[in-house]
């Protein structure tokens, strides 16, 4: 056995702090070790070449490098080493930087600690075993959970490709938060009139399914072969008859909260969401409906000129192969009511949210797009009275660890602004417009120019500074909502009385999303956003592979971001799936059968069902584990009682010798 | 009690007559009556072997697992008290024994006795104990003779049972025992444990496992332990647990077996009565069925539907917050 070692000083992040020199020198010592070297950047194309070069001249049969976290470099410097010959699995990677030399100043005992790890690798990297791939075939169909921007986008490239997409939404429309927006920033260009289009585009594409009113109830296999169940929920309407007309819905005697329109006003038990709908279908809200509440009506039944109403409709399930999954299950509106009781919980009628104001600035919307006081609307005789005062508060559930939310939003400074800009045009130039805020953040394309319009054209007054309490007075006769709130920049507390509170209510996870997370074994963070599997290196990756993300289900997003990174994910789920075969790591578990005792913990804890029961001639039954199944994540290796489970690059001899080395040599 | 043995023989009896079971495992005398040892019966007509009485203590779940596969296809049938049938829905939560394949005869438990504390009273050997109500008489070779009243001898176990009746069984040998109306668990001698000072806990361990001579009888009466001659315990290669006779290494060897058994082990005391040096072995199981109950309100072997705590991940588990 020929071991080189290969230590690297990554500029100053390694070699300011550990001698990287020195511990290259001493490790020349250790057994089997024939060449040691030290680099100035090993990932670099010189410090690669070095590595080549020296397993060729010197005939090398494992290597060790000793530089930063495996995570970042291991696939790397594998590659390098298969380049000049040898198995790549014959190669160790010892992290003196992330666990050394970042988290430690005492110069001495930092170099003795890295050369320990290194000792360790070096002991590792003896029991290593040649390791080959093994190949699976490929489903090149893909499956996108979520149908707003970010997931139609997706999928049209991916259809536009070539490839057949599922989009599987679960309300009984596509479009999501897009849909229900008035206008987009920094253009005030209807959002309406691009997203419709694309929904439709979506719709007829041939080779995109839409799977709305539907979830993701079960998902197993592995990438290149995913089998997913999908659970059609009852609407109670067959939505192969079903035409869209609307008539059911006028003529529905029951109302129910508009949830498209966030509750400024009420729809009907059988409803459709808004008119561009896609698939524009109807749906009966059970909970609020007559029929199955108190037994009588059927009016929808009566009505119904396709003949759809099906009151006895069940879920139903279905079962779908895919190759890969694209996440796209964007984002929910902080419930800022459970948070916020100074700005009133929900309970001041003109006190309202982002998303409800854009609902009411739509033209399609609850008030026709007239800008109003809530709480004028509804009353007899009465013409709700458009507001003369109107106060944006900014980050409400955003930037405010007071609220467990210490993360920006990073849409609401925009949408703030547009929606300024949009008061003006709609209620009147001589509307007093004030935006509380923190810090403005415009860092878009176009847009500090269009808030620095807000300010100057529409003259909107921006006063710096949180807004302590809003509470409801009567001044002069008429009811004010008070905003008492602080300048910073003069620092003297200032007191507004408005008509209309718009509080910029944050960006959060989609409701559930934790849940489904679960169900495809991805990471997602403490708010419900999915992680990627790397910032810089992979950021429309999750760790398991074949799932990626798009849009806002991985962190606040704006439109054209979401759209960017939708357009980004296509390309990659492209790049997989391009190959008919899949090569598949072979770090993987593997069952001593003539150990195993068949207590079937490994078939427990495994998120991959890849331990199976396998029958043995004698009629008893063994734990047996599918190759192209298992990801090597170790959770049965670690589980197994008897030990009899091995990680391939990871065996317990090695590992014990790593400790070993450590502690006793 | 009588009426129970009379129903266990019955039940067995008829089972082995219609040949719904190939076997029926019970409790009957051992050497002298001093003693009950498990009973495999065979035929109907030698069911009257069987005895149910407070010396009948072995939990017969324990031979299930490994007669399962031995033939492949052997219906078997068992007695179980209550704490027999927590440990044998452990084995069913975990597909470990075959539902289809056994026949259960549950029989509600007074609680046991702890033969031990009888014979820790004689200098002689006990070669009889009888029963009449709630005394017990025991009698030793040369003739000496003694009566106990049967709660000063109970097991330890079971003076905080709180399910004395079985929970799983397709017949009983008798109506429902009352149970205990409060159900929260009584630690007892673990809150003890746990008040003492990290230098004492040591002393106390120490104190308790020195004396282990690695005979593997707790392992072996343990019904939920299933790893046998693959023990890692006993793994020369890799030596993952030390062969020396230590406190330390003692200590560890019994840890594992904690570990393994971890979600899975209602503290039956299989393993306590089965060691012959007398080590508190429930300290350490009992302290972690305390641990998953305080953390994730799991008791093991209560619910068919449940799988054992270790093997499950749920959303709302409270981990990093102990």
């Amino acid at each position: 056995m020929r071991i080189g070692v290969f230590v690297c000083h990554c500029g100053t992040n390694i070699a300011g702090t550990v001698d990287s020199r020195g511990i290259a020198a001493r490790a020349a010592e250790l057994k089997d070790v024939v060449h040691t070297e030290d680099l100035l950047y090993t990932c670099s194309e010189p410090g690669q070449s070095a590595i080549q070069k020296a397993i060729i001249e010197k005939g090398l049969t494992r290597v060790v490098v000793a530089a930063c976290s495996p995570h970042m470099h291991e696939v790397t410097f594998r590659r390098t080493v298969e380049g000049a010959g040898l198995n790549p699995f014959l190669f160790e990677m010892a992290n003196i930087r992330e666990h050394c030399s970042w988290i430690h100043d005492d110069y001495g005992l930092a170099t003795e600690k890295a050369y320990e790890i290194l000792k360790m690798s070096v002991a590792k990297v003896r029991q290593l075993e040649a390791l080959v791939p093994n190949e699976v075939s490929v489903n090149k169909d893909v499956l996108v959970i979520g149908g707003g921007v970010a997931g139609i986008q997706t999928a049209l490239d991916l259809a536009d490709a070539g490839l057949k997409v599922t989009i599987v939404e679960r309300e009984t429309t596509i479009g999501g938060t897009m849909a229900r927006l008035d206008k987009t920033f920094p253009t005030i260009d209807c959002s309406a009139c691009i997203l419709t289009p694309r929904m439709v585009d979506a719709a007829q594409h041939e080779n995109i399914e839409i799977m709305a009113y539907c979830e993701v109830d079960k998902v197993q296999g592995y990438v290149g072969n995913f089998t997913v169940d999908i659970r059609k929920k009852a609407a109670m309407v067959d939505w192969v008859k079903c035409i869209g007309c609307e008539i059911c819905m006028q003529k529905c005697p029951a109302k129910a909260p508009d949830v498209f329109n966030v509750g400024l006003a009420e729809t009907k038990a059988i409803y459709i969401p808004f008119p561009q709908a896609v698939p524009k279908r109807a749906a009966i809200q059970v909970e609020h409906c007559r029929w199955f509440q108190q037994g009588k009506c059927k009016v929808c039944e009566r009505v119904c000129p396709a003949d759809a109403i099906d009151y006895e409709q069940q879920d139903e399930y279905v079962q779908k192969e895919f190759g890969a999954i694209v996440m796209a299950t964007g984002l929910d509106v902080f419930p800022w009511e459970q948070h916020y009781h100074e700005y009133g919980s929900g309970n001041i009628p003109d006190v309202i949210s982002g998303l409800q104001y854009e609902r009411m600035l739509n033209a399609s919307g609850p008030t026709s797009g007239h800008v109003v006081r809530p709480s004028t609307q509804g009353i007899k005789g009465q013409e709700p009275e458009e507001p003369k005062t109107v106060v944006f508060i900014q980050c409400v559930g955003s930037r405010d660890e007071s609220v467990g939310r210490p993360y920006c939003s990073s849409v609401c400074c925009m949408y703030t602004a547009k929606q300024a800009i949009l008061t003006k045009s709609h209620a009147g130039m001589d509307t007093e417009v004030y935006v509380f805020y923190i810090d403005i953040r415009a860092t878009g394309k176009g847009y500090e120019e269009f808030v620095k319009r807000a300010q100057t054209e529409f003259n909107v007054k921006y006063v710096r500074g949180r807004v302590s309490k809003l509470y409801e007075d009567v001044i002069d006769g008429s009811r004010k909502v008070m905003v008492r709130g602080v300048d910073t920049l003069l620092g003297k507390q200032v007191e507004v009385a408005a008509d209309l509170v718009v509080l910029a209510s944050g960006i959060t996870a989609a409701d559930g999303a934790a849940q489904l997370a679960q169900k495809l074994n991805i990471s997602y963070d403490e708010y419900g956003f999915f992680k990627e599997s790397h910032p810089k290196l992979r950021p429309l990756e999750t760790n398991t592979a074949g799932v990626f993300l798009a849009g806002a289900c991985q962190s606040p997003k704006d439109i054209p971001t979401a759209v960017a990174q939708a357009s980004g994910t296509a390309a990659k789920v492209l790049g997989l799936l391009s190959r008919d075969k899949l090569k598949t790591s072979p770090q993987i578990a593997i069952v001593e059968q003539n150990r195993c005792v068949s207590c079937w913990k490994c078939v427990e804890v495994c998120p991959f069902s890849a331990p199976q029961k396998q029958e043995q001639r004698d009629g008893t039954y063994l734990s047996h584990i599918i190759e192209t199944v298992c990801q090597g994540c170790g959770i049965c290796v670690a589980t197994c009682p008897v030990n009899c489970i091995t990680l391939k690059g990871f065996t317990t001899d090695a590992i014990i010798d790593q400790i070993e080395e450590l502690l006793l040599a | 009690m009588s009426d129970r043995q009379a129903k266990i023989r019955e039940l067995a009896g008829a089972a082995l007559a219609e040949d719904r079971v190939d076997y029926f495992i019970g409790w009957k005398q051992g050497i002298n009556s001093s003693e009950a040892i498990p009973a495999f019966v065979r035929n109907a007509d030698e069911v009257d072997q069987l005895v149910w009485n407070p010396l009948s203590h072995h939990n017969l779940t324990a031979f299930l697992k490994r007669k399962m596969p031995d033939p492949p296809n052997a219906r078997i049938g068992v007695c179980v008290k209550g704490c027999d049938s927590r440990t044998l829905v452990a084995l069913l939560q975990e597909d470990l024994v075959d539902k289809e394949r056994i026949y259960v005869v549950g029989v509600p438990c007074d609680g046991i006795i702890d033969r031990r504390r009888v014979e820790k009273e004689f200098a002689d050997e006990v070669v009889s104990i009888s029963f009449s109500g709630d005394t017990v008489t025991a009698t030793t070779r040369c003739g000496d003779s003694k009566d106990f009243a049967k709660g000063d001898i109970t097991f330890d176990h079971c003076n905080t049972c709180r399910y004395p009746n079985p929970f799983y069984a397709d017949d009983m040998a008798a109506d429902p025992v009352p149970e205990p109306e409060d159900r929260t668990p009584m630690w007892g001698t673990i809150e003890e444990f746990e008040a003492l000072s990290p230098a004492e806990k040591d002393a106390k361990l120490a104190d308790a496992f020195e004396t282990c001579i690695r005979c593997f009888a707790c392992i072996h009466a343990c019904p939920v332990c299933v790893c046998w001659d693959q023990c890692v315990n006993r793994s020369r290669r890799p030596a993952l647990v030390g062969q020396r006779v230590d406190t330390k290494e003692n200590l560890m060897f019994q840890m594992v077996h904690m570990f393994h058994v971890a979600g899975r082990c209602p503290s039956c005391g299989a393993c306590d009565r089965a060691c012959p040096v007398e080590i508190p072995l429930y300290l350490l199981h009992r302290k972690m069925n305390k641990e998953l109950y305080d953390m994730l309100g799991f008791e093991p072997g209560v619910s068919l539907d449940e799988k054992p705590a270790f093997q499950t991940f749920k959303l709302d588990d409270p981990f990093g917050e102990h």
